[in-house]
């Protein structure tokens, strides 16, 4: 479910939420991504690619071997 | 087969509510959040042409059962719950103390309302540098919470 991960991610400061009325007349709870997120997402692609090149390089060496 | 007894919106979501505010694992916030969606999906189902009792029963088990989603907020939840569940303790806690030690002592108020303000202090100082601390677990750790959660 998507909630619990959402409302973790804003005590972490990674978003931010307001309740606002909708068209239909319900309330609905927005998120927006903070600065604090933007950034948090840079540097885990960052090392998302890192890792993933490294496992890239690594088995193409072991393919060859073999 | 007819049905015996009309079917309560108002009631059946009571019931929805009560069962997940049972489980203490989600905060007011949470459930407001989660009936909206409920809601909102039921809205959606009755304009295809469902009566309000199958709206409601087919978005109720779409969104999970309280255990269900009880394990999803649990997930992510766990300290943060723990922490908002320790503050209100120590608030009932700190405010029967105040209170039993006013109408008890009239008479030594300033002395007391000094004590009991210390006391007070001394317990949840601590317990906001703990309380702290929670936000200090990094931001690899929201990644493992992510990955584990079913989006």
């Amino acid at each position: 479910m998507l909630y619990p991960v959402l409302h973790w991610m804003e005590e972490q400061g990674l978003i931010e939420s307001e309740w606002r009325q909708g068209n239909s007349g319900r309330r609905r709870k927005y998120y927006r991504l903070r600065r604090e997120g933007r950034e948090a997402l840079v540097a885990e692609k960052a090392q998302w690619l890192t890792v993933h090149d490294m496992l890239t390089k690594l088995w193409k060496r072991q393919l060859h071997s073999t | 087969m007819e049905k015996t007894a009309a079917f309560d919106l108002s009631r059946a979501l009571d019931g929805w509510r009560n069962e997940l505010l049972n489980t203490h694992a989600l905060r007011p916030e949470d459930l407001a959040e989660l009936e909206e969606h409920l809601r909102e999906a039921m809205d959606d189902l009755i304009g295809r042409g469902l009566t309000p009792e199958e709206s409601f029963l087919v978005a109720g088990r779409r969104l999970g059962s309280a255990a269900a989603i009880t394990q999803e907020f649990d997930k992510v939840n766990g300290w943060t719950m723990w922490r908002w569940r320790i503050v209100w303790m120590l608030a009932g806690v700190i405010g029967y103390t105040v209170s039993s030690g006013l109408i008890g002592l009239g008479s030594n108020l300033t002395v007391l309302v000094g004590y009991h303000s210390g006391v007070g202090l001394s317990v949840l100082v601590p317990l906001g540098r703990l309380a702290g601390l929670g936000l200090v677990t990094g931001r690899r750790a929201a990644w493992r919470r992510l990955a584990r959660a079913e989006l």
